[in-house]
């Protein structure tokens, strides 16, 4: 699995663990990131079951086991977080960040360590030894309950599903020619998310935000003014394909 | 999950259900045995034997019950017992391969004392669960000597009804028959529970 620093400053750094080519064929490929501090790691959706190994192998690169002391779910699809029975075998002390929508869900995946701190509908931070992490409302983009996670200080934000592209899993890591990229994002867009009125909502809000990249949880990362194309490209975009 | 496992889940479940169809059966009986008293009662001095005979019936049954509900209980927990060591056994191989994947990490010692944690629920769990299995034995064995004694209940029964004034002998006879096909029903169930763990050890 590619491992890659994203972002690094003196306080604290951003890391992307992705394209495994050891995985299965027929799951998604993901995306995971990880935030670290001096003494701290936040893994934001950790991923499934079938990638654990692959994840905690890279997470060690960077930072010891104990030092993981917060994770966060965007949602509770098994891609996101069913691998979250592991984590909970591994790390000691752990918070989980995630909506309260999907408490009594996630928790199937088993969880008796971990503690599970439900980020209530309008939003949450988190502060990680002086960095803060904002956790964006992105209702129904796809799931009914679902956050993204900004930095303000790095201006990332880590867009769940939203930017998603599906590509094979040796496909590079960032967007380096957004026309051609569409086609790839379109239909993903189209069927998984349902709502316009939600989607717009959601351009309206992270519009004000400076943003350098944008990280999806599937595909690649966008860049500099391939965010702004991308907002506009997903504002002219049609959700909710499959009633139509 | 490995071929083991899968089968220590199914003999956990089939146990159960086995012991919870015993259950059933064992409650018939008990409906029987008060009827047998009442008409036993009715019957009078002519099915005194029959009457002295329907509070053992009773309290086999009633054995039974207590003793099937306890196993299944037992079926259940152990059932709960093989799937945590399932879980742990899934997360030992999960480390192995990241240890095996990032031998090079900077922090890979780090996942060391998880995997002793783990590696130790997961020989805390296999020992329970054999110490549950040579318990479950047990009780079944219990209740196999325990409806033992049915089989003597049904034949005293068939020997009373016998006894019993012509009024009254076809209905005995039915309750005797009935006891003694209730208790065989009771066995089978057992035996089958018992054949499903026997190489379990």
């Amino acid at each position: 699995m590619l491992s890659r620093e994203i972002y690094t400053s003196a306080s604290h750094q951003w890391f992307v663990f992705g394209r495994d080519p050891e995985k299965p064929d027929k799951i998604i490929d993901t995306n995971q990131y990880m935030v670290k501090t001096k003494n701290k790691a936040l893994l934001m959706d950790p991923g499934g079951i079938e990638l654990f190994s692959a994840v905690l192998g890279n997470v060690v690169k960077h930072v010891p086991v104990e030092q993981i002391t917060h994770l966060f779910a965007s949602h509770q699809d098994p891609d996101i977080i069913s691998s979250l029975g592991l984590w909970d075998q591994t790390v000691e002390n752990a918070t989980l960040y995630a909506p309260t929508l999907w408490e009594g869900f996630i928790r199937h995946f088993g969880m008796e360590k971990i503690q599970y701190h439900a980020i209530p509908d309008k939003g949450d931070h988190l502060i990680l030894e002086g960095i803060e992490l904002q956790f964006i409302p992105a209702h129904y983009l796809h799931a009914s309950g679902n956050f993204h996670v900004y930095d303000p200080e790095a201006k990332i934000l880590m867009s769940g599903d939203v930017g998603a592209a599906l590509e094979p899993h040796d496909a590079p890591l960032e967007v380096t020619d957004f026309e051609g990229h569409k086609a790839k994002m379109e239909y993903f867009h189209q069927r998984w998310m349902p709502s316009n009125k939600a989607k717009n909502d959601w351009i309206d809000r992270v519009s004000r935000l400076e943003i350098e990249q944008m990280c999806p949880q599937h595909g690649r990362i966008f860049k500099g003014d391939d965010v702004k194309r991308f907002l506009d490209w997903f504002a002219n975009l049609d959700v909710g394909l499959a009633i139509e | 999950m490995s071929y083991q496992e899968q089968d220590h889940f199914v003999a956990a479940a089939i146990v159960a259900a086995e012991l919870y169809r015993a259950q059933i059966v064992a409650q018939e009986i008990t409906l029987t045995a008060s009827n047998a008293k009442a008409l036993a009662i009715r019957a009078g001095s002519s099915a005194a034997g029959f009457s002295a005979l329907t509070d053992f019936i009773d309290e086999l049954a009633r054995k039974t019950i207590h003793t099937s509900q306890h196993v299944n209980r037992m079926a259940v927990e152990i059932s709960k017992i093989v799937a945590q060591i399932a879980r742990t056994e899934s997360t030992l191989k999960h480390f192995e391969i990241a240890c095996k994947r990032a031998a090079d990490a900077e922090f890979i010692n780090t996942i060391r004392p998880a995997q002793g944690r783990v590696q130790k629920e997961y020989d805390d769990m296999k020992l329970r669960f054999h110490e549950m299995v040579w318990k479950l034995k047990e009780e079944l064995n219990n209740i196999e000597r325990e409806l033992r004694t049915g089989v003597i209940l049904s034949v005293m029964s068939r020997v009373e009804a016998t006894q019993a004034g012509a009024a009254h002998q076809t209905t005995l006879h039915a309750i005797a028959e009935n006891v003694a096909s209730a208790s065989g029903e009771i066995r089978r169930h057992v035996a089958q529970s018992q054949q499903r763990f026997a190489h379990i050890h």
